[in-house]
C-alpha cells in the first residue's frame, strides 16, 4: 500500500463530543441544532471558542446554504483559518474526520470542530422526503424509472441472498441487535426491544426490505472537537486516538458498481487497519453504518469480521448484540438511535469516543479499548472506516 | 389505452420495433460499450480515445439482482393512479459487459424472479399524455 498513513497515526485526539437531543424536535432548525452540538463539543473539550480555528460542516437537506461552513462561523461567531462544507453523503462524516487529521498534522488549524445537523423528520413534507430518497439515482438513467434509495439496497440484499444464502430472517437480526442496544440509550429515537418476527412482519418497502430493516428519519445535530495528540494530554478528558483512517471510492450509481455484494469498505478497512498496525480480531466494538441492514451485513464481512458470505451466520450467533463477540452501533445506530440525513453516523463516532472514555453508562463495552467506525454514502459507493483508541501504542 | 400514437419517454434512448433495442455507444478505441450514451471522454482506464459510434445494444440479458417499488416514487416518475408495486431489473448484458436498470413488464412480481433469470427487452407504456402515449423499455422474462 503507497501510503499507510504513518505521518497521521496516533498524531490526532478528538477531545470533545456532544449530541443534541435526536428524534423528532418539531420548530429546531438544522442550524440551531448544528450550533448547539458545536457549541456543546467545545464546552465538553474544556475549550472556548476562540481556541477554535478550524470548522467542517456538511450541508443540511432542510436547510441548504450555499456557504454552511461559513455561516455556521458566523453563527458562533468562530473565525477559522481553515473552513469547509463537504458533501459525501452518510460518509461525509468520517471522510472530514479524515482530512480534519491530515490538516492539524500539517499545521492549517490546530483545534478543529466538526459539526453537523439536520431535521428530515421535521422541516421536510413527506414529498420533499420522498424527493431526496429518489434524487441519489441517475437523474435520467436511473431515476426516472421509478427506483427510490430503499430499492437500491435492495438490489445488494436480493444478490446477497441468491449467492450465499443469507435469509431475510439473518437481515432481520442486525435490526434486532441494533435495537438491543438502542434499549439501553436513553437518548434512542426508537428504544422498545423488536424481535426478528416483528421485523419481517412490518410492511414490505422494497422486497426483501421491510419497513423496520430501514433506518429512521430523525432531526439531530452531533459534533465532535480534534486538536494534536500532545494537546490533547492537557485537556479536561481521555484522549480519543486516532490510530486508522481509510476511505475508499469505487462508483456513484449502483448500475457502475463492479459488484453489488463487495464494496470498497474492504479498501477503506485495509487501509485503516494497515496505518493502526491491528486486526479485525482487535476491535472491541464496530459502529458499522447501517442505513439499511443488508448495508451491515455487507460491511461485517468486507471489514474482515467475517469471510466473505458468512455475515449472516455471523448475525445468527449473536455476536453484535450488547455482550456480543463484536457488539455493534452500541447506541442503536441509524436503524435505531436516530438517522437525520447526512449528520447520521456523527452519533456513531460521538458514542465510540464515549465508549472508548469508558463513560457510556449502561451500554459501556466493558474494557473497551479500540473500536472501529466505518461510514458510507451514496449507495456502497464513498467509504471510510477510523479506528479509534484510548491508548496510542 | 387510448389509440393515440407511441412515443418514447425519452427520446433517443431505444428503438420503438416491437423487438427493441436499447441505443448506446462503443468506444471506437478499445470497443467498450456504453449506456446511458457516452460521447465525450472513454471510462475505460487503460484508453483514452474520445471517439465513440452509437450502436444497438443486446436484447437480453441475465438478472443481477431485483426488488420492487412498493410505494409511489415521486416526480419525475409518473405513476398509475391507483399505484400499483413494480418490479425492478438490474439486468448484466454478456456481451457489453453492462447492468441495465428499468422496470419489470405489468404483471410479474418479485416471487417470479430470480437472479440469472434470463430477460429480454419489450417496450410498455409508462403513461399517457395529451398528444401520445410515451413507452418505456422494460424487462421480460423469457422461458430458458
Amino acid at each position: 500500500m503507497a501510503n499507510p498513513g504513518e505521518a497521521l497515526r496516533g498524531k490526532v485526539a478528538i477531545v470533545g463530543a456532544a449530541d443534541t437531543e435526536v428524534g423528532v424536535l418539531p420548530g429546531r432548525t438544522p442550524m440551531e441544532l448544528c450550533v448547539e452540538a458545536a457549541l456543546a463539543a467545545i464546552e465538553d473539550a474544556g475549550l472556548k471558542r476562540t481556541d477554535v480555528d478550524g470548522l467542517l460542516t456538511c450541508n443540511a437537506m432542510a436547510q441548504p446554504l450555499m456557504y454552511h461552513a461559513e455561516a455556521m462561523a458566523e453563527y458562533m461567531q468562530i473565525f477559522p483559518r481553515y473552513c469547509l462544507s463537504v458533501g459525501a453523503g452518510g460518509g461525509t462524516t468520517f471522510s472530514v474526520v479524515h482530512h480534519a487529521a491530515s490538516a492539524i498534522v500539517t499545521g492549517m488549524a490546530d483545534v478543529v470542530v466538526i459539526a453537523m445537523g439536520d431535521s428530515l423528520r421535521s422541516s421536510l413534507t413527506r414529498d420533499q422526503a420522498m424527493q431526496v430518497q429518489a434524487s441519489t439515482g441517475h437523474p435520467q438513467f436511473e431515476q426516472p424509472y421509478g427506483a427510490t434509495v430503499p430499492a437500491y439496497y435492495a438490489l445488494i440484499a436480493q444478490a446477497h441472498m441468491a449467492e450465499y444464502g443469507t435469509t431475510p430472517e439473518q437481515l432481520a437480526g442486525i435490526a434486532v441487535a441494533c435495537r438491543q442496544h438502542a434499549a439501553r440509550n436513553p437518548a434512542a429515537q426508537m428504544r422498545e426491544l423488536i424481535t426478528v418476527e416483528d421485523v419481517l412482519a412490518s410492511r414490505l418497502i422494497a422486497d426483501p426490505l421491510h419497513l423496520l430493516d430501514c433506518s429512521l428519519v430523525s432531526d439531530g445535530g452531533s459534533a465532535i472537537v480534534l486538536c494534536s495528540a500532545e494537546r490533547a494530554a492537557d485537556l479536561r478528558h481521555d484522549p480519543v486516538y486516532l490510530l486508522g483512517a481509510g476511505e475508499g471510492h469505487t462508483h456513484e450509481h449502483i448500475s457502475a458498481a463492479h459488484s453489488l455484494t463487495t464494496s470498497a469498505a474492504r479498501e477503506a478497512g485495509q487501509r485503516a487497519y494497515a496505518m493502526a498496525g491491528l486486526q479485525p480480531t482487535d476491535m472491541d466494538f464496530a459502529q458499522l453504518y447501517d442505513c439499511f441492514t443488508p448495508t451491515v451485513l455487507v460491511e461485517l464481512e468486507d471489514l474482515g469480521f467475517c469471510d466473505k458470505g458468512e455475515g449472516g451466520a455471523f448475525v445468527d450467533s449473536g455476536a453484535l448484540g450488547p455482550g456480543g463477540a463484536l457488539p455493534v452501533n452500541t447506541h442503536g445506530g441509524l436503524l435505531s438511535h436516530c438517522h437525520p440525513g447526512n449528520p447520521g453516523s456523527m452519533f456513531a463516532l460521538t458514542e465510540s469516543v464515549w465508549q472508548l472514555r469508558h463513560a457510556a453508562g449502561e451500554r459501556q463495552v466493558e474494557n473497551a479499548r479500540c473500536g472501529l467506525v466505518h461510514a458510507q454514502g451514496g449507495i456502497m459507493s464513498s467509504h471510510t472506516a477510523l479506528i479509534l483508541s484510548r491508548e496510542v501504542a | 389505452m387510448s389509440d393515440k400514437p407511441l412515443a418514447p419517454a425519452i427520446e433517443g434512448w431505444h428503438t420503438m420495433e416491437v423487438k427493441p433495442h436499447l441505443i448506446g455507444t462503443q468506444c471506437k478505441g478499445c470497443g467498450t460499450y456504453f449506456f446511458p450514451k457516452n460521447q465525450a471522454y472513454c471510462r475505460n482506464p487503460a484508453c483514452d480515445s474520445t471517439d465513440f459510434r452509437e450502436v444497438e445494444l443486446s436484447r437480453s440479458g441475465h438478472i443481477w439482482s431485483y426488488t420492487n417499488a412498493c410505494y409511489k416514487p415521486p416526480e419525475p416518475f409518473v405513476a398509475a393512479e391507483p399505484f400499483e408495486p413494480y418490479a425492478i431489473a438490474a439486468v448484466q448484458l454478456e456481451k457489453e459487459q453492462m447492468v441495465v436498470l428499468g422496470q419489470v413488464i405489468e404483471g410479474v412480481s418479485c416471487e417470479q424472479l430470480k437472479v440469472g433469470m434470463p430477460v429480454e427487452l419489450v417496450l410498455e407504456p409508462l403513461h399517457e399524455t395529451d398528444d401520445d402515449i410515451k413507452m418505456t423499455w422494460k424487462w421480460k422474462p423469457v422461458a430458458p
